[in-house]
């Protein structure tokens, strides 16, 4: 007699693309019929706690293991659903507590997210077959949605809970059919039903810069093969949180806003607040300042430091280890272009498209 | 293993002009058989003939699938149901029969036929049909604890008897259930006439909501319970199973099956005392007569006496199925 596998269950779902651990998980919970803390308590204890941290950074080994052996997804699988794939990419040290670059702080305080760190785009979800969340969703540097072009929300818009789609079902018995994702646990509003906030552009170009950037992290997040370089991206990190801030009497922010004509540029006058923990449209707004100046550092740069925006050494300081262009270009003011922001996507476009770009850096 | 199985011309229709013209070419055979050696055996026991000890021994171990038609007509019945489109009140059947008359046999043999898929690749498990056996006392929580842990679904097991049922309900319709089967029903009888109708209620409810097939198999008391509700009566189908007693049915099945048997000379199978000394031996087992004969067999072949002898059979070191512990797998 055929026996059932052994160690699969029932309902074995796959990851999606770009899925998050989490989401993974409640999916899974649900589909057994089950709210995601009995599952999990059921499966690995009271001793293995799994929702008061953020087990998307987290990732324990034994979670992912357990997982893939149950649902008979491959190791890649499992792999790719953690924040984990960022180390080396955006993050420079990965490390289990403590603010990363470019990755949301969660906050979690007694399983309730504090912290307002899970985005979504309503249209993305309103257009899934099955509502999940992505790892992209996660990430400081993504504000927008490149597919439908607007801006990412990070909060149910009708009572203002951060989306906490593992406590859905809390307080409920175990019975039934879950309400899917989307839907806000504190008070049942479907957040594809959220309207989606257009993107406000400042300057064209450095908004096309923005959105290749974006566009690259999300084809490396869906598991494509693209080359990130950590350094590029903690360059542009450095020069995001330099227009966010006044530092004494230089205001690098307002210098770009003015160049730009923005009337909305407000600095975050504090240092204790990391980047990853702005409002989305204002980290939106201070990353396409920073891509502006990127666009055209040689001038730029030197331009905002002839104004006084900017002391010409705040330029390296605090940053460990600069792009060696960068170092060049603002060491000796000398006319470096720079560099692309991820070489491999210029190479594609020198092969595809050689007519359509300058190539003369 | 059990050895019962259904009939291979129950199986799909094309096959059958193969098949009969193979049956054919053994009756020509069988028209020579005066010339032929060994004229107490069909053909395929004669061809057996030719090999060693070991080979024959192991065919008889291996087991001849004997065409039992109560069985065959049980597992049609069974497939027809399992066809069955979706309706307000479900049909269902209850498979009658006294102890070890190879109710279990059947039902396993239909499971192994419809097996849940164990794709890895895939997101969901199908699985037409699911087989239980009842809770021994009609405790609706347990029947559906045994129902969960047969999909392998993950449960809590202290929850409410509402929340699992809501936990099938789902599950059933996510794994494409069709039928579930229910083994040892006549355990519902063990409980008051309250508990009983109660666990019939929890029944036609599972049926009606979910829109499978029940087949309950049972002794004879199952029967009775089943029938003291009316609206349970009129959905249960009820098919009996022979029984297997010291009368011509079971002499019938030992004459047939001492054709299948690779020994040099004529057995005493069909003289009543073997039958009678089988039957007591076997408690009236299908499965445990032919697993007595087999080994009677065996020894046959091994002492060299090359018969199924009335002395073998009552001398053979074997253990009655009462003395055995019940085993069966979970599902
Ligand atoms: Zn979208
Ligand atoms: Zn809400």
């Amino acid at each position: 007699m055929a026996r059932f596998h052994q160690d699969l269950w029932p309902i074995r779902y796959k990851p999606l693309e770009d899925e998050l651990l989490s989401s993974w998980l409640v999916r899974l919970a649900h589909g057994h019929g089950l709210k995601v803390q009995s599952f999990c308590n059921m499966l690995y204890g009271n001793k293995r706690q799994i929702w008061n941290r953020d087990i998307d950074r987290l990732a324990p080994q034994w979670l992912l293991d357990d997982l893939k052996l149950h649902t008979g997804a491959t190791q890649m699988q499992a792999e790719q659903t953690t924040l984990r794939i960022f180390d080396g990419v955006l993050v420079k040290h990965y490390r289990e507590a403590g603010p990363l670059q470019w990755i949301q702080l969660m906050q979690m305080y007694h399983r309730k997210r504090e912290g307002y760190g899970q985005q979504f785009c309503p249209i993305c979800l309103q257009e899934d077959k099955v509502s999940y969340f992505r790892k992209t969703w996660r990430l400081a540097i993504k504000t927008m949605c490149l597919k439908h072009n607007c801006m990412l929300m990070d909060r149910c818009p009708q009572c203002d809970s951060a989306v906490s789609y593992h406590r859905i079902g809390m307080g409920q018995p175990n019975h039934v059919e879950f309400d899917p994702l989307s839907t806000c646990h504190e008070c049942s509003f479907d957040l594809r039903a959220a309207s989606a906030k257009p993107v406000k552009v400042y300057n064209e170009e450095a908004f096309d810069w923005l959105r290749r950037v974006v566009s690259d992290i999300d084809d490396f997040s869906a598991g494509k093969s693209v080359k990130i370089d950590l350094k590029e991206v903690s360059l542009f990190h450095h020069m995001t949180a330099m227009v966010s801030k006044e530092r004494n009497r230089y205001h690098l922010g307002q210098h770009v806003a003015d160049m730009v004509g923005a009337d909305d540029y407000v600095p975050i006058n504090t240092n204790r607040v990391a980047l990853e923990s702005y409002q989305c449209h204002v980290r939106n707004q201070y990353m396409q300042f920073a891509a502006w100046l990127l666009v055209d550092p040689q001038v730029r740069l030197h331009q905002a430091c002839r104004a006084r925006a900017i002391r010409h050494n705040f330029l390296l300081r605090d940053m460990k280890d600069p792009p060696a262009w960068y170092e060049d270009c603002v060491n000796n003011r000398i006319a470096t272009r720079a560099r692309p922001f991820f070489e491999r996507r210029h190479k594609i476009n020198l092969d595809s498209r050689a007519d359509e770009i300058d190539l003369t850096y | 293993m059990t050895n019962i199985e259904a009939t291979p011309s129950a199986k799909p229709k094309v096959k059958k002009t193969q098949s009969k013209q193979v049956s054919e070419t053994k009756d020509q055979k069988s028209d020579l058989a005066h010339d032929l050696p060994y004229p107490h055996l069909n053909s395929v026991a004669r061809d057996l003939m030719k090999e060693s000890d070991a080979v024959r021994i192991r065919a008889i171990r291996q087991g001849s699938w004997l065409p039992l038609p109560h069985a065959k007509e049980a597992i049609e019945r069974m497939e027809m149901l399992l066809d069955y489109p979706p309706v307000t009140r479900m049909p269902s059947l209850l498979l009658v029969g006294a102890s070890f008359s190879g109710k279990s046999t059947i039902l396993e043999r239909f499971l192994s036929l419809h097996p849940p898929d164990v794709d890895p690749a895939s997101e969901i498990m199908t699985c037409p049909v699911v087989m239980i056996d009842a809770p021994p006392r009609p405790d609706i929580a347990d029947f559906y604890s045994r129902i969960l842990d047969a999909i392998m679904a993950k449960y809590q097991s202290r929850a409410a008897s509402y929340e699992k049922y809501s936990q099938i309900k789902l599950m059933f319709r996510q794994l494409g259930v069709k039928m579930l089967i229910i083994d040892e029903i006549h355990h519902l009888i063990a409980g008051s006439l309250n508990r009983q109708r109660e666990f019939r209620n929890a029944l036609k409810s599972l049926s009606n909501e979910t829109k499978v097939c029940l087949v309950a198999a049972g002794i004879d008391e199952a029967y009775n319970a089943f029938n003291a509700d009316p609206q349970m009566s009129s959905r249960f189908i009820p098919l009996k199973l022979p029984s297997w007693r010291t009368d011509q049915n079971t002499g019938i099945l030992l004459a047939t099956l001492q054709k299948r048997i690779p020994v040099k000379y004529p057995s005493d199978l069909d003289s009543p005392e073997s039958l009678l000394t089988i039957v007591n031996r076997a408690e009236g087992s299908l499965g445990d007569i032919f697993d007595l004969v087999k080994e009677v067999a065996v020894a046959a072949i091994q002492s060299g006496e090359e018969k199924l002898s009335l002395k073998l059979i009552k001398g053979i070191d074997w253990v009655p199925p009462s003395r055995r512990k019940n085993y069966r797998p979970p599902l």
